[in-house]
């Protein structure tokens, strides 16, 4: 009796694991659904308006009190200002025209605030080809990087060189996709604002890992660590 | 007789027992076996459920792959022979105007191109030669276009050049056109092709190889622009000729970069790029670092060196100080601080001369320093090393006819005289406006002779610091 019962228990947590699964699936579903909602409703947030008459009044678009109060004589400012920038003069401060004003829309982010992204993948690529490198060595990496996108025979932008099919290990095993670390953070800062140990490198390979014999023919201009940086 | 009856009906009963017994047996075993069955087909199905949706996703992801390379080629087929009809089209233009347009289409054509490059699975020493070729097009066109902008004419060897680009490209064009009869074959698949060998080559790479054969001639192009063949051959210009020793890069460490302090300096390496140093290894109060001096000039190029975190005990405006007293005390002349970065307890300080009262930016170099130790972490004096000479610059034009160019909507809020460096590496006298705008504050360089916007840049927030884009 007491097996039946162990059997019954069984069948019984493998259904529950299968519902479970079909669950998180639609669960995951209808995240992905309210995340394309709320993007979308994320254009409707409002401008504050005695900003808006603020910003018109310094530049001389609006010549009334700022009160708050959206009026005709704020809307016409709005239309002057719209006009001025070729945006579509219907009175109303959107994203675009807030964005010309320098204002933050609520919900929204501002325009003098700018993702970079280079930082990032910068980050990822240096934590994940040198994480074991002493600092020095992993601004190296950086700077190898940051090197080819100012090369000609590279791909002109970081996300191109860093993915650029065959050109990093850790690209095709995946360890690109470990979360980096303050230190690599800051080696891709010292990257990004110029710092290059390997003075111009391109390449750089480990000399007791490295496959391609090709990548012997190229020039040697230093040693970091484990890795040889070349021209 | 009745001894038999009785053992019979015994032996009987026993039977009739144990066929009960057998019975009861069976029916006890049943619900195990249903059980087990069906246990067994719920983890089989589920076992095939998960091995299905698996073998779906995976061959749904190769699909979308394969399309995405497939695309990639394609579109840089395509656009290596729009490439080569611009190329005609221009050499039969006259007009400025069309000449323009057609330099346009064909930077298209190079991004294209470029795109493709990059995406597909080629092994990378195979399209270096071609990536370069396409990018340095490009650039050509840029170069060009602005020299057509600013109302000058091209030299009839400059617009020759495109005729050699022509041939070139025409060969690209036949290679492609050859491995196009093998993308003919329905059972071709890009994924399949990319998988590399034990050479490190793969059927693509072997492909795209022609590319770089040496049968191409590829046109020197020498212009004023981004990726010009003057990017790639930097000349040292800001060390003198004479080589120091080793002992003396070690001396200066110890005596003058960080002199009066207790600093242990070891010997770790050198390195032989566009500019030559001797690296060494510094531990001072507990914390390590890397420097490297120059072997000619025997001049601190670079300290590296990590910011551990914590409370800060300065504030940025002395870091700023010690950037500067530290710059100008080392051997860097006439340092002054012309912008700063702050971020997570570290600034980073940027210094160029400033000689009767214009910024020498070309010469630039940058100072770390953590606030949390009040050290300086690090220094970056590259481009000082390589630009960095006595300057005569000219200001033709004075700094009220350099504003007109500003357009409307701004608030100036500061004015300097500048030497900046082009992309192409040609430097120019510049009057630098730092001006507020109604969607924030940018810098703008006019260029002092000419009037012309020569840069412009934009003050962004990034991650609660403060950035020039």
């Amino acid at each position: 009796m007491k097996k039946i019962v162990i059997c019954l228990v069984v069948c019984f947590s493998i259904f529950s694991a299968i519902l479970g699964t079909v669950a998180i699936t639609k669960e995951n579903k209808s995240n992905a659904v309210q995340t394309s909602s709320s993007m979308n409703v994320a254009y409707s947030a409002t401008a504050d308006t005695k900003e808006v008459q603020r910003r018109l009044k310094k530049w001389g678009y609006y010549t009334g009190a700022v009160d708050g109060i959206n009026g005709p004589l704020t809307k016409s400012a709005v239309k002057k200002f719209q006009k001025r920038y070729g945006l579509v003069p219907d009175g109303i401060v959107g994203p675009l025209t807030a964005a010309k004003m320098g204002i933050t829309l609520s919900n929204s982010s501002s325009s003098s605030n700018y993702n970079s992204n280079d930082r990032y993948l910068l980050a990822k690529v240096i934590y994940a080809e040198a994480r074991g490198e002493s600092y020095t060595g992993q601004v190296a990496i950086g700077a190898v990087v940051l090197n080819r996108v100012r090369d000609s025979r590279f791909p002109n932008t970081v996300a191109g060189v860093i993915y650029q099919p065959w050109a990093f290990t850790a690209v095709n095993d995946g360890q690109i996709n470990l979360e980096p670390n303050q230190k690599a953070y800051q080696a891709a800062d010292d990257a990004l604002n110029g710092w290059d140990p390997t003075y111009g490198c391109v390449y750089y390979y480990n000399p007791q890992t490295a496959t391609s014999k090709w990548i012997f023919t190229t020039k040697k201009v230093t040693q970091i660590g484990k890795h040889v940086f070349a021209v | 007789m009745d001894k038999k009856i009785k053992s019979e009906d015994f032996s009987s009963n026993v039977n009739k027992d144990n066929e009960t017994k057998k019975k009861s047996n069976a029916q006890k075993v049943q619900p195990w076996l249903i059980v087990a069955i069906v246990s067994l087909i719920v983890i089989l199905t589920c076992v095939l459920i998960a091995y299905y949706q698996v073998y779906n996703s995976s061959k749904q992801n190769a699909n979308v792959l394969e399309g995405i390379y497939t695309s990639s080629y394609y579109s840089m087929v395509d656009n290596v022979n729009n490439l080569s009809v611009d190329l005609s089209k221009y050499s039969t233009l006259t007009t400025k105007q069309a000449k323009l347009s057609t330099m346009q289409d064909m930077m298209t054509d190079c991004n294209y191109i470029l795109a493709g490059l990059s995406t597909l699975p080629i092994n990378q020493e195979n399209v270096i030669s071609a990536t370069k070729f396409f990018n340095q097009v490009n650039g050509l066109c840029e170069a060009y276009s602005t020299t057509l902008n600013k109302g000058e004419n091209l030299t009839q060897e400059q617009e020759l050049i495109f005729d050699e680009i022509n041939i070139v490209v025409g060969q690209i064009k036949s290679n492609f056109n050859k491995q196009n009869y093998g993308m003919y074959d329905t059972s071709f698949n890009f994924i399949d092709a990319s998988v590399f060998d034990d050479t490190g080559m793969n059927e693509l790479s072997e492909g795209m190889g022609d590319l770089t054969n040496a049968n191409i001639d590829y046109p020197a192009m020498i212009f004023d622009g981004p990726f010009s063949t003057a990017l790639e051959t930097k000349q040292v210009k800001g060390l003198p000729k004479e080589e120091c020793s080793k002992e003396d890069a070690k001396n200066y460490l110890e005596n003058t970069v960080y002199k009066n302090r207790d600093v242990k300096v070891m010997y770790s390496n050198e390195t032989n790029g566009t500019i030559e140093t001797y690296d060494f290894d510094v531990e001072i109060d507990g914390k390590s670092f890397n420097a490297s001096v120059s072997k000619r000039g025997c001049l601190l190029m670079s300290i590296s060196g990590y910011a551990e975190g914590g409370d800060p005990i300065m504030k940025t405006e002395q870091a700023m100080e010690l950037a500067k007293t530290f710059a100008n005390n080392i051997g860097f002349e006439n340092m002054d601080v012309v912008w700063k970065e702050s971020f997570q307890n570290v600034v980073y300080v940027n210094l160029a001369p400033v000689i009767n009262d214009v910024i020498m930016y070309p010469d630039l170099v940058k100072v770390k320093v953590d606030l949390t130790s009040q050290d300086i972490i690090g220094l970056e004096a590259m481009n000082y090393a390589l630009n960095h000479v006595d300057r005569n610059p000219e200001f033709v034009l004075t700094e009220k006819e350099a504003e007109t160019v500003l357009g409307f909507d701004y608030n100036i809020l500061s004015t300097s005289k500048t030497v900046i460096r082009l992309d192409g590496g040609t430097e120019i006298s510049a009057y630098e406006f730092y001006l507020e705008r109604i969607d924030g504050n940018y810098f703008y360089y006019i260029d002092a002779k000419t009037k012309e916007i020569a840069k412009v840049m934009k003050l962004v927030q990034v991650e609660n610091s403060e950035k020039l884009i």
